[in-house]
């Protein structure tokens, strides 16, 4: 039984998920700490697919301003703050290529270029996050045909008929390696 | 089980489908469980990619925007998610009056204690009473009084998105192709975007639910038309290939029979001609016991004016 004058342990610090929780009731300090702390993560994810920095940074407000809006429907029960933040960025990171795309087909050859360069960066990332390791572990028990349209399609942001151009291998082609690396993908990171 | 159509579950977890093509596996996979599984779990594996990418602080203008934007942004009001359930989470602490994790039979089933590994998408599909919000619109106008604002709003709506939230990390992430620049979209086109938004995000919602039940009928002239419902989130919804196109004029009518009454339930159309329709059933979906389609006048009639083309028992 705890002694009335007795403090309780110095209170740890809020997680991302307290502060969505706090976003949700208007909370404008929480929503300060919680784009400090996941922004990086976020701009990142949308500078690789968009590319363009001006958009990038647009596209970094956009989803910012949704997860002001939306906070009331996270549920922390289904997953991580920061995980519901970044697949809201993925989305509208490709909404904003393909909107792109529809005025001025983008440059495929271009793209392989961009991919090989990002694929570079892959190899960058930061030892200490251990998401990053596991993903990319995962990603390297898949063949290599099968990383490379996962890659093209979730980090250039390519619709699958697009990987199959970049790649000159036919579309169907394409589906199979995407879903048998997913599946990998899926059982190695252990995700369902 | 369709293959060609089955084997675009990674496609799809990624992203990386086109507008009708989405729309035709999502009309499958309605109607296969497997198919809808495997969507689960490569879209909780898909959302993990995102953790491969080195982060990068953003300029502070970006921060310095971003701040300023919230202040005339109306937020989902919290306490019309929470009565319904859906977000318990963000009530915790709050008042205890409301058990966190209602929804929880909308669960992933994504394994137990995988835990941190799949996200979700709360924000996935729009709430009806957010349309115009939808797309980040930040100087509404509103003056901003507007934010936390109570209750009202239409449960059913609010579940399909709690639907969204937990079901499918990539509720959101599916959402894409309808894409246009925001800065130069009209309010209009806004207002469709938002709605198409919305109608495949709970879409999403109820093809990943555990319980979903699908009737397909194929109808005399080669229609395909499936009802959907998932009796958990309240919610059903209509797809259909290959209807007939309609004169200028004409639209096709949802109805829920309750009792001996039909009830309007929405309108249905397709993006373009010939492309597939998908409406979601509006209004009290317990209690129906059918869903059928009549061919109405321009906006829908309050009572169906002729035979229907299909009904379907629920």
């Amino acid at each position: 039984m705890r002694l009335p004058w007795l403090r309780p342990a110095e209170p740890s610090p809020p997680t991302h998920e307290d502060l969505v929780r706090r976003v949700a009731l208007g909370d404008e300090a929480a929503f300060e700490e919680l784009y400090d702390a996941v922004s990086p993560q976020v701009f990142g994810l949308i500078r690789r697919v968009v590319r363009d920095p001006a958009q990038s940074e647009e596209v970094t407000q956009e989803v910012f301003v949704e997860v002001w809006q939306q906070a009331a429907r996270f549920d922390a029960d289904r997953g991580r703050a920061v995980s519901w933040i970044l697949v809201i960025a993925h989305r509208r990171a490709v909404d904003r290529i393909r909107a792109a795309q529809a005025s001025a087909d983008r440059d495929l050859r271009q793209g392989i270029k961009e991919f090989q360069e990002s694929y570079d960066d892959v190899q960058d990332i930061v030892e200490a996050k251990i998401e990053g390791e596991r993903v990319l572990k995962a990603l390297e028990s898949l063949t290599q045909a099968q990383q490379e349209a996962i890659r093209l399609a979730y980090y250039g942001g390519y619709t699958q008929q697009e990987v199959a151009n970049l790649l000159k291998v036919p579309v169907g082609t394409v589906k199979t390696r995407i879903r048998d690396g997913m599946i990998r993908l899926r059982d190695k990171l252990g995700v369902a | 089980m369709d293959e060609q159509l089955h084997i675009l579950t990674g496609s799809y977890a990624l992203n990386a489908l086109e507008g009708d093509e989405r729309a035709s596996f999502e009309q499958h996979a309605l109607a296969s469980e497997q198919t809808r599984e495997e969507v689960r779990g490569l879209s909780a594996a898909a959302a993990m990619l995102a953790y491969g990418v080195e982060p990068v602080r953003p300029p502070q203008r970006v921060k310095d925007n971003v701040m300023a934007a919230i202040r005339n942004t109306r937020q989902v009001p919290a306490e019309a998610v929470v009565t319904d359930g859906a977000a318990g989470a963000a009530q915790r602490g709050h008042d205890g009056g409301v058990r966190p994790g209602a929804g929880a039979d909308l669960r992933l089933g994504t394994g137990e204690g995988s835990g941190p590994e799949h996200g979700s998408a709360a924000g996935a599909g729009a709430g009806t009473d957010e349309l115009g919000a939808r797309r980040g619109r930040r100087s509404a106008g509103s003056g901003g009084s507007g934010r936390a604002r109570p209750g009202g709003s239409r449960p059913g709506a609010v579940r399909a998105l709690a639907a969204a939230a937990g079901v499918l990390l990539l509720a959101g992430a599916g959402l894409t192709g309808w894409a246009l620049g925001q800065s130069t979209e009209n309010n209009r086109l806004e207002q469709e975007l938002a709605q198409a938004e919305q109608t495949q995000g709970a879409m999403l919602g109820i093809l990943t639910s555990e319980d979903a039940k699908v009737a397909t009928a194929r109808m005399a002239d080669g229609a395909v038309v499936s009802v959907a419902y998932a009796p958990s989130l309240n919610q059903g919804a209509v797809t259909a290939h290959g209807l007939p196109e309609l004169p200028a004029g004409k639209t096709y009518e949802l109805w829920l029979q309750h009792d001996d009454v039909m009830v309007p339930a929405g309108l249905m159309s397709g993006a373009s001609a010939g492309s597939p329709m998908m409406a979601l059933l509006e209004g009290q979906l317990s209690g129906a016991t059918a869903v059928g389609i009549t061919v109405e006048p321009a906006g829908g009639s309050p009572a169906p004016t002729t035979e229907p083309i299909m009904v379907q028992e629920l």
